[in-house]
């Protein structure tokens, strides 16, 4: 009988230290990650861009059970959880009910996708974390607002594959595309606005050239890309820089030029064309409406005579 | 223990035993040398901190897989060979003499890990981590539970299940410990009908990843998470009560 108790302690102390030991609910980490995102608005506002707030989206973090939904109120905030929307690792903004909310994995999930699928070489930081969720709140503030001109622009859906059949293997437009890369991030690092000028008349004239090579569909979606995506992976900098200057120009400046087959170069691309626009003028987010594609806003800024293809 | 000590002599002289252990190190030390091409990404792997996690899970996966082996016959065996017989005129009861079965089994695993952990002192030594050897014995105590449950577990079925039936159920479940994490990474990407399915699975079948990771994270000197530790612990004692619990007809 002795024996028999002593087994049933032991399962009895095992059960309570799992119990006492798990984690339960939202964990303090992406609390943190929350908040340091708020605490950003409060000290930088919209980065320009006029009626843009974190705060009015609520943020979903999915924890592979569960979505934690963290809501902003009267200066403070609400956690509750419910079914998962999309049960699936994404960093999205996605419609629920009638607004858009910020669907991000918890950042121990996403710590453990990434690392997995890199064998342990990438790392995801608390201030990726932070600047994820401010490129899809301005994803969730683009199509809260401007819906009409980004369906104008490309009512498909992001077709990866147009861009990796069409524009991926034609061999002149990839090179014309480096060429144009290199020019952007020549003109982000440099402060001389005639030498930005020189960067931009050449990138002009490679752009109708690749143009030329490509269908309607191929640089639209393209055009899309880059204004859509651009201007939030500009956000996602921006964050970024405020949080881990040291890294900065590594991550976010230094791959300007570099070629991937996929969409994100012409995140980076539009990102460059926001970051060059600030040089020009600070105050071009202020009206900004997405109607225009950004590099057009370079060119009026710099004088440049420009094709309304758009 | 007199039983569980003879049938560990019992196994520590098969030969399957001492070739799979030693062919493992002589991997382990392939790997660990840094002259080997392991890649990721493009990129040679070569430096500690990506090395030592890497040999853990080549240790762990084949300390499961030849736990599986060596545990799915020891019980079943001593029926067949009538062996049994010899314990029952002893008074000894099918619950001891289970158990002292499945300690030897546990202990055979527990012995094949000893000589796979030899491999990674040498890997540890040629990179100058000898003033954290010491880590090597923690790390190979929570290793030491994957081999417990797993050692555990296939003991536990092979009393009520037929020899091919234990041993499939056994092995697809060391496989789906051993790929917890990528498994629950699928299980988001997939989502739907399948991902239902593969998250009920993960929910039952103890994380062998998870542990083998917390053994990775003591030899690189990060922090633990006691929780997995702890649930890893739980199921091993889950199925060391089913090893006790378990009946089989003696004859």
């Amino acid at each position: 009988m002795k024996k028999e108790i002593a087994v049933s302690l032991l399962g009895a102390a095992l059960t309570a230290g799992v119990i006492a030991t798990g984690s339960y609910g939202l964990s303090k980490d992406n609390i943190a990650i929350y908040e340091q995102a708020v605490a950003l608005e409060q000290e930088n506002g919209n980065f320009g861009f006029e009626g843009f707030a974190i705060t009015d989206y609520p943020v979903a973090f999915y924890d592979g059970d569960h979505d934690y939904v963290i809501r902003w109120k009267d200066n403070g905030y609400l956690i509750e959880r419910r079914r998962p929307v999309i049960n699936s690792i994404a960093a999205t903004a996605y419609s629920v009910d009638d607004h858009y909310e910020v669907l991000s994995p918890t950042v121990e999930k996403m710590s453990s996708f990434l690392g997995m699928m890199s064998g342990g070489s990438w790392e995801y930081e608390r201030e990726d974390c932070v600047a994820t969720l401010w490129h899809e709140a301005f994803h969730c503030w683009q199509l809260t607002n401007y819906r009409g001109p980004i369906e104008a622009l490309w009512q498909g859906k992001a077709a990866e594959n147009l861009i990796v059949e069409h524009a991926d293997t034609n061999r002149q437009a990839v090179s014309l595309f480096e060429q144009q890369a290199a020019l952007l991030e020549n003109a982000v690092k440099t402060d001389d606005i005639d030498k930005i000028r020189e960067y931009i008349a050449e990138y002009k004239r490679l752009d109708g050239e690749r143009r030329a090579l490509l269908s309607i569909d191929v640089t639209a979606l393209e055009e899309y890309y880059t204004r859509v995506e651009g201007s939030a992976r500009y956000i996602e900098a921006s964050v970024y820089y405020r949080l881990a200057p040291e890294s900065f120009k590594v991550n976010y400046i230094d791959n300007i030029g570099e070629y991937g087959e996929g969409s994100n170069k012409y995140y980076r691309a539009g990102m460059a064309q926001c970051m060059i626009l600030d040089a020009l003028n600070p105050q071009w987010k202020k009206d900004y409406d997405f109607s225009q594609p950004l590099i057009h806003l370079i060119y009026t800024e710099l004088n440049i005579p420009q094709e309304k293809n758009f | 223990m007199i039983i569980a000590f003879t049938s560990l002599k019992e196994k520590i002289r098969r030969k399957e035993f001492t070739i799979v252990s030693v062919i493992g190190a002589l991997i382990l030390l392939t790997f660990g040398s840094g002259s080997g091409s392991l890649t990721i990404n493009g990129k040679a792997v070569t430096d500690y901190s990506s090395l030592a996690p890497i040999l853990l899970t080549v240790v762990n996966a084949i300390c499961c897989g030849l736990s599986v082996v060596m545990s799915l016959g020891t019980i079943p065996n001593e029926y067949e060979r009538r062996t049994s017989h010899l314990v029952w005129i002893r008074k000894i009861p099918q619950h001891r003499y289970h158990g002292e079965l499945a300690v030897a089994n546990i202990l055979s695993g527990l012995a094949s890990e000893a000589i796979l952990f030899l491999a990674i002192l040498i890997f540890m030594i040629s990179y100058g981590k000898t003033g954290e050897l010491w880590r090597l014995i923690p790390a190979y105590l929570i290793l030491g539970i994957n081999i417990t449950i797993v050692s555990a577990m296939t003991s536990a079925f092979s009393i009520i299940l037929p020899r091919p039936v234990s041993g499939a159920v056994s092995a697809a479940a060391a496989l789906v410990g051993i790929f917890h994490g990528l498994l629950s990474i699928l299980k988001d990407i997939i989502g739907g009908f399948a991902g239902e399915m593969i998250k009920y699975f993960l929910k039952v079948i103890p994380n062998l990843h998870g542990i083998q990771r917390e053994a990775g994270n003591v030899l690189c000197e990060k922090p633990i998470d006691l929780h997995i530790i702890l649930t890893g612990l739980l199921g091993a004692y889950v199925f060391g009560v089913l090893i006790l619990v378990f009946k089989r007809k003696s004859s």
